[in-house]
């Protein structure tokens, strides 16, 4: 059973994966203001491999979030876009780390809203990525966001 | 050994290095396994597990009747509860992670151990088990749990 990474000193990184096997991933990148409101994606699709979000943070660089409605971050389940997390604009005020699961400086007001029962963490399609984007008009203000997401990319059965 | 490279993924099988790979468990236990207790993480021979962090959610409706869900480890021969989460955290699709405050401001999530307990090592050839406590669960279907681990030893 693979449980540790293999230091390779000749190519000065370490060999890790398993693909049978769900190594917890972690992707964090800044994301433009201009490919935040075309669209932009988080993770390609991997022909023959399925994703699974673990977790998700969002973070307003530069100033707040104003003018659109929210942030999604959008994968496909069933051969349909299902929009796994959803941050409104009220809560991207700058710098505040956003996370699924806790609540925002309200009490009962969630950070960032997940699909109900747990249908967020569940297995995407395979061969399909995951992708975020404004929803409503263009955001304004804010320059960056950055996208923290801890994921799994497991074979296909 | 010399990695592979299997559908743009490279991989290598190697466990003479002291680098611990983040692993994650993501699976949905019914609720009559959860009131009967069941192994999340079965005991591995001459290796030990060390959790990294937990999320806890109530699938099909709220957790009712009993007292809490507990993930249970095994430290100095003794069970230790590592993650408590108290029956009214337990609404249905809400996520509870550890080291996030629940809706009400001030009360956690998940209770943890003092001092960090809950993230340390536990003993070599033990498993991870969850469990209701108090009365049977009831009302709920199912519980989603998502573990992140490190295997070592």
């Amino acid at each position: 059973m693979p449980n540790t990474a293999r230091y390779d000193p000749t190519e000065n990184r370490f060999f890790s994966e398993d693909s049978l096997r769900a190594t917890l991933r972690a992707l964090r990148l800044r994301v433009t203001l201009a490919q935040l409101n075309a669209g932009f994606t988080l993770l390609p699709a991997v022909a023959g491999f399925i994703y699974a979000l673990c977790d998700c943070k969002l973070i307003a660089i530069g100033g707040a979030a104003t003018t659109g409605t929210s942030v999604n971050v959008i994968g496909t389940r069933a051969a349909a876009p299902v929009q796994l997390f959803v941050a409104a604009v009220a809560g991207l005020t700058q710098s505040t780390v956003l996370r699924a699961g806790s609540p925002f400086a309200t009490a009962g007001t969630a950070s960032i809203v997940c699909l109900a029962d747990g249908a967020s963490f569940a297995p995407l399609d395979v061969n399909t990525g995951v992708t975020v984007i404004t929803v409503g008009s263009a955001m304004t203000v804010m320059t960056n966001l950055d996208v923290v997401l801890d994921y799994t990319l497991v074979q296909a059965p | 050994m010399p990695a592979r490279a299997d559908g743009g993924i490279v991989q290598s099988d190697y466990a003479g290095a002291a680098v611990p790979v983040l692993y994650s468990l993501r699976t949905r236990v019914t609720l009559a396994q959860l009131n009967a207790g069941f192994t999340l993480l079965a005991a591995i021979a001459g290796r030990n597990y060390r959790l990294v962090s937990c999320c806890l959610t109530a699938i099909g409706g709220a957790a009712t009747t009993g007292t809490s869900v507990n993930i249970i480890g095994t430290r100095a021969a003794a069970p230790v509860q590592l993650f408590v989460a108290a029956i009214a955290r337990l609404t249905q699709s809400v996520r509870n992670v550890v080291g996030t405050p629940f809706a009400t401001a001030g009360a956690e999530s998940l209770t943890t151990l003092a001092d960090g307990a809950s993230f340390t090592p536990l003993d070599v050839n033990t498993a991870i088990t969850v469990i209701t406590v108090g009365s049977a669960m009831t009302v709920m279907t199912n519980l989603d749990v998502d573990l992140a681990f490190v295997i070592e030893g």
